[in-house]
């Protein structure tokens, strides 16, 4: 027997809790969780609802910040207390920010002032995430930290789509640097409670995991409208957008549902947030924040969503799989007629890609 | 987080990661989730401090994993590393009652051999009785950090790779933790006379 056989002798290894004990466990996560059910999750902001989004940008934008105190080795200078004791509420570490904000105001001003303490890659930018923030607002209060802890995670998404970005196109030193910036602020980070999730990611990208690297974008950057200006962060909005759609339709086919009904008004009724169209919807139906429904075939729906950069991203989605990729069909084709006899751009072919 | 709907069709073929996902859009996907790691995460736990923190410290972990899921990074499809991280974070926090709980396993391994002087028991068997009350001392000196690793190791049988993910370390640095705790562990059995045979893993 050797000392792993021993440690495994040690006492106290239990078997499952009884049902009582799961259910009172339930019952607490429940109690601490249901405030944030009818929200999303921090670092979460789904994508959809660009049009109510730029309107309330033009009252939110961050202005262009020129004065900065972030450092190359300190990305992330948002001061925070102590390391987090069980007590405390997730990122509730953070300095400062104990205060709620409620409007649109206070977000741009909270958002200005947490800005110059937070290292964005070139081009990137927090205007589309705290225009989708403020339509989440709703009067509701919000605590800065969590304004603080998602800026932060935005900002992690934009280094992670500029390591991405370097990754495909052999370009080592700005991959370097990504990986620095993402490694000041995972330490950042768990110093503030708020998990590993970015140090692992630095670990994962120094193995050469970029599959793993871009499931992340596509899961967890996607919701958060973590872009900016340039075609990198513009194709990552766009890829953004289909994820959740991509859910959707496929949450649809679970439940058995005709893959040739799903149509914009079906859509619509499971994820309101989402801005969906199709080719009878005229005109110019596929366009840049709107997830297109292509004609179905048998047992999939395909669904395009379109880069301000003009490529077309797609996801084939059946009730196991989702296959994404890009397309260069026309979809711009306004359809003759009218309604829903038209004629239509027919199948999207959706070539599987690299994301 | 709701009893998750047991009719669910074909729940078992989704991934963990997919879960997660999914539960960033419909925050109810993630009672899955608690169904399928609160019984491993609970033991982990109650293995770690003891029965009387062991309820709190596992509604905290996935309370806070819900209000991280938007940040998880899955790894082979397992949320199972992240789940023993934050869990392990909060272990963290209750170093106290984790010494007592070491301190309750050594008084206990102390007295079991006597307790049981049973002609079935192997030799192999009454000698790594005998060396548990060291071996569990020797896990109550190690550096936390050390510790954590060597546990999600031994005892959760994570690999190297997912100890990482969970600690939020390399996998080097895994190695180089789980091997300097063996190390002590080793030469504290060999000091009382209970060496440990031949490393397998």
């Amino acid at each position: 027997m050797n000392d792993l056989d021993l440690l495994k002798e040690v006492p106290g290894r239990v078997g499952p809790p009884d049902d009582a004990t799961r259910e009172r466990i339930r019952k607490v996560v429940q109690a601490r969780t249901v405030s944030e059910r009818g929200r999303r999750p921090r670092g979460v902001r789904r994508a959809g609802v660009l049009a109510a989004a730029a309107v309330l940008a033009a009252g939110v934008a961050v202005a262009a910040v020129t004065q900065h105190v972030w450092t190359n080795d300190q990305p992330v200078a948002i001061p925070i207390d102590h390391s987090p004791g069980p007590d405390s509420n997730f990122g509730g570490e953070i300095q400062d920010p104990n205060g709620q904000i409620a409007t649109s105001a206070e977000l741009a001003s909270a958002v200005d002032d947490f800005a110059p303490s937070i290292r964005l890659p070139e081009g990137g930018s927090f205007d589309e995430w705290s225009a989708q923030f403020a339509t989440h607002l709703q009067g509701n209060g919000v605590a800065r930290s969590e304004v603080a802890s998602d800026m932060v995670f935005v900002s992690g998404c934009q280094w992670v789509q500029r390591w991405l970005y370097a990754y495909a196109h052999g370009d080592q030193a700005s991959a370097r640097e990504a990986m620095r910036v993402l490694d000041g602020v995972g330490r950042w980070e768990r110093a503030a409670g708020l998990g590993n999730s970015m140090i692992t990611l630095v670990h994962r990208m120094g193995s050469g995991d970029r599959a793993g690297i871009q499931l992340f974008e596509n899961e967890s950057c996607a919701f958060t409208g973590s872009w900016g200006s340039t075609t990198v962060q513009q194709d990552a909005k766009a890829r953004g957008d289909l994820t959740p759609a991509a859910g959707t339709a496929q949450a649809y086919l679970r439940d058995g549902a005709d893959a040739a009904a799903f149509d914009p008004g079906t859509a619509q009724g499971v994820a309101p947030d989402v801005v969906w169209t199709w080719a009878h919807m005229q005109p110019a139906p596929a366009r840049p924040g709107a997830i297109f429904i292509a004609d179905p075939t048998e047992r999939a729906i395909t669904l395009v969503s379109v880069s301000e950069s003009g490529t077309q991203f797609c996801a084939v989605v059946t009730d196991s799989t989702i296959v994404r990729g890009t397309t260069v069909n026309d979809l711009s084709i306004v359809p003759a007629g009218d309604g829903a006899t038209a004629a239509t751009p027919g199948p999207v072919t959706c070539t599987p890609g690299d994301w | 987080v709701s009893a998750a709907d047991p009719s669910t069709p074909e729940l078992g073929d989704i991934s963990d990661a997919q879960l997660v996902a999914d539960s960033n859009a419909e925050g109810s996907a993630f009672a899955h989730l608690f169904d399928r790691h609160v019984d491993s995460i609970y033991g982990y736990i109650v293995r770690r401090v003891g029965r009387s923190l062991a309820e709190e410290l596992t509604a905290e972990t996935f309370a806070r994993a819900f209000a991280q899921r938007a940040r998880f990074v899955p790894l082979n499809d397992s949320a199972a590393p992240w789940l023993y991280g934050i869990a392990t974070n909060l272990i963290g926090t209750a170093r106290r009652a984790e010494r007592r709980q070491l301190a309750a396993y050594e008084r206990a391994a102390r007295a079991a051999p006597d307790a049981h002087d049973d002609f079935e028991q192997s030799n192999a068997r009454i000698d790594a009785a005998r060396a548990i009350p060291q071996l569990v001392r020797t896990l109550a000196q190690l550096e936390p950090g050390d510790r954590d690793a060597l546990v999600l190791f031994a005892w959760q049988d994570l690999t190297y790779a997912e100890v990482g993910a969970a600690l939020g370390i390399p996998a080097g640095t895994v190695a180089s933790r789980i091997n300097r705790a063996r190390r002590r562990v080793r030469a504290s059995l060999r000091m009382t006379g209970d060496d440990s045979r031949g490393v397998g893993r």
